[in-house]
């Protein structure tokens, strides 16, 4: 294998896009697994969803990123509704136990998968932009816009997020409300409303990630499985609720993808990600940036 | 206890007993076809409740254990011609070591990890397969089964009448698990862990076990898979509808005790049978995923809460 | 009380920038009725964490009959013979009375049929009569009367009683004081953590008291009922 410094470069440039659309894709994870303590295994494929509305919408003319702003509310809406049927069924049984929720989820990703291959068929479904085919190039770098585009979109959002949650009163309630529930509603405040709006925009987070993901490449209606150990793994060892430190582990876990996939073999990537939190898991397991649980 | 115990022994006798004689008074191979599967997911349902009905763990990755001893079962008899017993020992062997690893890895820090770990695992196990050329790869590995013995009439009948003795082996060890020490303390470790562990109980050394003894249950399951179709690919060794069945047969069934996989499973594999006959297979994942969402929204106690007048309190 | 049964030395456990319990030094001799005071927060909790297992202490280390045990883990030190009963009883829901206590005893030695053995405990501490019963339908002072059964069951040497009176009337707490002193008559040393001034002041030869992580004094029932120190705890200057 010869040593050359472009196809080292090249891969480092490549991680750090595809991890910056990773972190996109964990975003809404990181808020309902992270920040709320609801695990929402059907995230990566409510992505995959938001993949199709994007692809839909694109068949009619439209461009991606415009799509994915268009479908903004009616994933906020989809969010909100998924959120009132878990707490619905959950509440009645005086909360959730997280095992039956995780199955709940899981059973909904599935009915997602089918609906979707049913109704799109199995074939991968791609977009096609003017910009998209082309490659910018910077000396030795050469960076196709597929990957580009998508790469800013993530931390845009990811950058919208965090100061919503940080500098906004609703977005402290959030951070706030999957532990100090009571503290919430002595100040007025009801949880329940406040878990609603964060599923709601975690969802609505995942038609952007959608969007991003299917100009990186096609996508199929089951492609949210092979995302599953990233998203997570990436969630997981941030540390649960680390927006920033979520970022930093996606790109980390993006050149690791790239560098595998340059030096070794690139269908060995999918795996890359799951090392990466199990080896994380063994030696850390609160993770690298949040608080000890 | 011992009372029951004779039962449920001479049980085990009368079913054996039809099963090697029901293949010399049934002609029609078909039935052996259908019943292997029905027989192959009362396997994957009690292996699969062993860790999730009585731990409380959440296997998401059933069909990762499964390929696992599919593929482990093909290769070996392929490649060393090693006799069928053999294979299928092997297999629950690595399946059992496949679960103390994830466990290992996992339940230290919360069960929730465990559960999603497993998701990851079923990726990885087939992204392995794809790589591995002496496994076929992504276009199979054609396997061309063992005659079947003089006692047996045929190759369909013979796989049936393997797969009922794993299936048999597999209930006896549940209840086993379920009604001795090992199932007395895992149901203390999930009430209270804590208390569990400050009453002498080796908590995690427990949930290793079930994971150990849960992972070879699935992965013997897939063991006589190769020999059932002479063909194996990721697709369908690590399908879908494994990992989906293992949780919602139990889940319906019944996770408690041992007969809950069992009914959950003839039931819902009887009525697959019956719909992938006569509609599509996605629509088939379709439906189950529906019911499993059903059953996990209104009756997590499965069909026994529903029947039983009493609404049963779920305990995490 | 000749012999030191359990001994802590040293023994600190800090949760970050907070202290939670330490340097303490504690020999508690076999046999002995102690009794642990201090307020919410003082430590006492952390203290039996250290000593059962459930914390590994930072500093210092835990012995139990001459034995370093400070790296043991939980499970065999209950097996070693020191139990506990928890301050919010945390019966094995889902299983009966009897088989709460079946699970400690599937890992002890005992004479005779294990059922016997649970049986008479039972029956020792009232609980007779509701052996087939749910455990998630006992009512309060059920609850902490199995909690107790189910600490003694294994023939330990040491008992620690975490509040295990609390929320009981005044004759709920002399049914579970008569089971402590019958158990502590047979040889076990018991160790009572109690806000409950009366019944640690009649049960316990020594009583020591805890703040802010620190033992700042011990002495007999009627010393610490007279202790300076131990009012300003309690009742501030």
């Amino acid at each position: 294998m010869m040593f050359s410094i472009d196809i080292l470069l090249n891969a480092i440039v490549t991680g750090i896009l595809l991890g910056s659309v990773y972190a996109a894709l964990a975003l809404g994870l990181a808020i309902t697994f992270g920040i709320l303590h609801i695990p929402n295994i059907a995230h990566p494929t409510l992505v995959v969803a938001g993949a199709f509305f994007v692809y839909t919408l694109c068949q009619w003319g439209l461009d991606p990123v415009v799509a994915a702003l268009i479908g903004l509310v009616p994933f906020y809406i989809l969010g909100v509704a998924l959120y009132l049927f878990y707490s619905g069924v959950f509440e009645q049984r005086g909360g959730a136990n997280v095992l039956q929720s995780l199955t709940l989820f899981f059973g909904l990703s599935l009915v997602i998968e089918i609906l979707l291959s049913l109704g799109f068929g199995s074939e991968l479904k791609s977009v096609s932009v003017s910009y998209i085919g082309s490659s910018l190039k910077l000396g030795l770098l050469t960076i196709p816009y597929r990957l580009l585009i998508p790469a800013l979109l993530g931390p845009l959002m990811i950058a919208a997020v965090w100061l919503y949650l940080s500098r906004t009163s609703a977005g402290t309630a959030i951070r706030a409300v999957a532990h100090e529930e009571r503290a919430l509603s002595i100040a007025g405040l009801d949880p329940a409303s406040v878990k609603r709006h964060a599923f709601g925009i975690a969802t609505a987070t995942a038609v952007v990630a959608g969007a991003a993901l299917i100009m990186v490449g096609p996508i199929e209606p089951f492609a949210g499985r092979y995302q599953i150990g990233r998203v997570f793994a990436i969630v997981v060892l941030a540390g649960m609720g680390s927006i920033p430190g979520s970022l930093v582990i996606a790109i980390t876990i993006g050149i690791a993808e790239a560098l595998v996939s340059s030096y070794l073999n690139p269908s060995w990537s999918p795996g890359v990600a799951f090392a990466i939190l199990l080896i994380g898991l063994a030696g850390r397991p609160q993770g690298l940036f949040g608080g000890a649980r | 206890m011992r009372r029951n115990s004779t039962l449920f022994l001479a049980g085990i006798v009368i079913v054996l007993a039809l099963g090697f004689l029901m293949p010399w008074v049934l002609k029609n191979p078909f039935y052996f076809f259908v019943g292997y599967i029905v027989l192959q997911y009362v396997t994957v349902a009690t292996g699969w409740n062993i860790l999730g009905g009585y731990a409380g763990y959440i296997n998401f990755g059933a069909a990762g254990f499964f390929g696992a001893g599919v593929y482990l079962s093909a290769f070996l008899f392929t490649t060393f011609g090693l006799p069928l017993p053999v294979c299928i020992l092997a297999a629950a062997i690595v399946g059992a070591i496949l679960g103390v690893l994830m466990g290992y890895l996992t339940l230290r820090i919360q069960g929730i990890y465990f559960a999603i770990a497993t998701l990851g695992l079923v990726v990885v196990l087939e992204t392995l397969v794809h790589n591995i050329s002496a496994l076929g790869g992504a276009s199979g590995m054609a396997v061309y089964g063992p005659r079947p013995p003089a006692w047996s009439p045929g190759p369909s009948q013979y796989n049936f009448t393997v797969m009922l003795v794993i299936a048999v082996a597999s209930v006896a060890l549940a209840r086993f698990v379920e009604i001795s020490w090992i199932g007395r303390g895992l149901r203390a470790v999930r009430a209270s862990e804590d208390a569990a562990e400050c009453s002498g109980v080796p908590t995690l050394r427990l949930k290793l076990l079930a994971c150990a003894l849960s992972g070879a249950v699935l992965a013997a399951a897939g063991a006589p898979y190769p020999f059932y179709t002479s063909f194996v690919e990721p697709v369908t060794a690590f399908s879908l509808i494994i990992g989906l069945n293992a949780i919602a047969m139990p889940l319906i069934g019944g996770t408690k005790s041992w007969a809950g996989p069992v009914l959950g499973a003839l039931l819902l594999a009887s009525v697959q049978q019956i719909a992938t006959v006569t509609i599509s297979s996605e629509l088939n994942i379709l439906f189950v995923g529906l019911v499993l969402i059903a059953f996990v929204a209104f009756a997590p106690g499965g069909l026994s809460s529903l029947v039983g007048r009493k609404q049963r309190r779920s305990v995490a | 009380m000749n012999d030191i049964v359990l001994s802590l030395k040293g023994v600190e456990k800090v949760f970050g920038a907070f202290r939670a319990l330490g340097p303490v030094d504690l020999d508690i001799g076999a046999g002995e009725r102690l009794g642990i005071i201090g307020p919410n927060g003082s430590g006492k909790t952390t203290l039996i964490n250290c000593v059962t297992g459930v914390y590994r202490p930072d500093k210092g280390s835990v012995h139990f009959e001459g034995q370093d045990i400070s790296h043991t883990e939980a499970h065999k030190r209950a097996r070693l013979g020191i139990s506990r009963s928890f301050q919010i009883p945390r019966p094995f829901i889902g299983m009966t009375v009897l088989e709460n206590l079946l699970v400690p005893l599937d890992y002890c030695h005992v004479e005779g049929s294990r059922h016997d053995r649970a049986r008479s405990v039972l029956a020792s501490v009232g609980l007779a009569n509701r052996i087939s019963d749910a455990s998630e339908n006992l009512s309060q002072l059920e609850l902490r009367k199995l909690e107790l059964a189910r600490a003694l069951v294994g023939n330990p040497k040491v008992l620690i009683a975490d509040e295990a009176m609390a929320g009981l009337s005044d004759e709920e707490i002399d049914e579970v004081l008569m089971i402590l002193f019958a158990l502590n008559k047979s040889g076990v040393a018991v160790i009572m953590i109690e806000h409950i001034m009366h019944a640690v002041m009649r049960f316990s030869q020594r009583i020591v008291c805890f703040e802010t992580g620190r033992l700042i004094t011990s002495g007999t029932s009627a010393e610490i009922a007279d202790n300076p120190l131990v009012q300003k705890v309690y009742f501030g200057e």
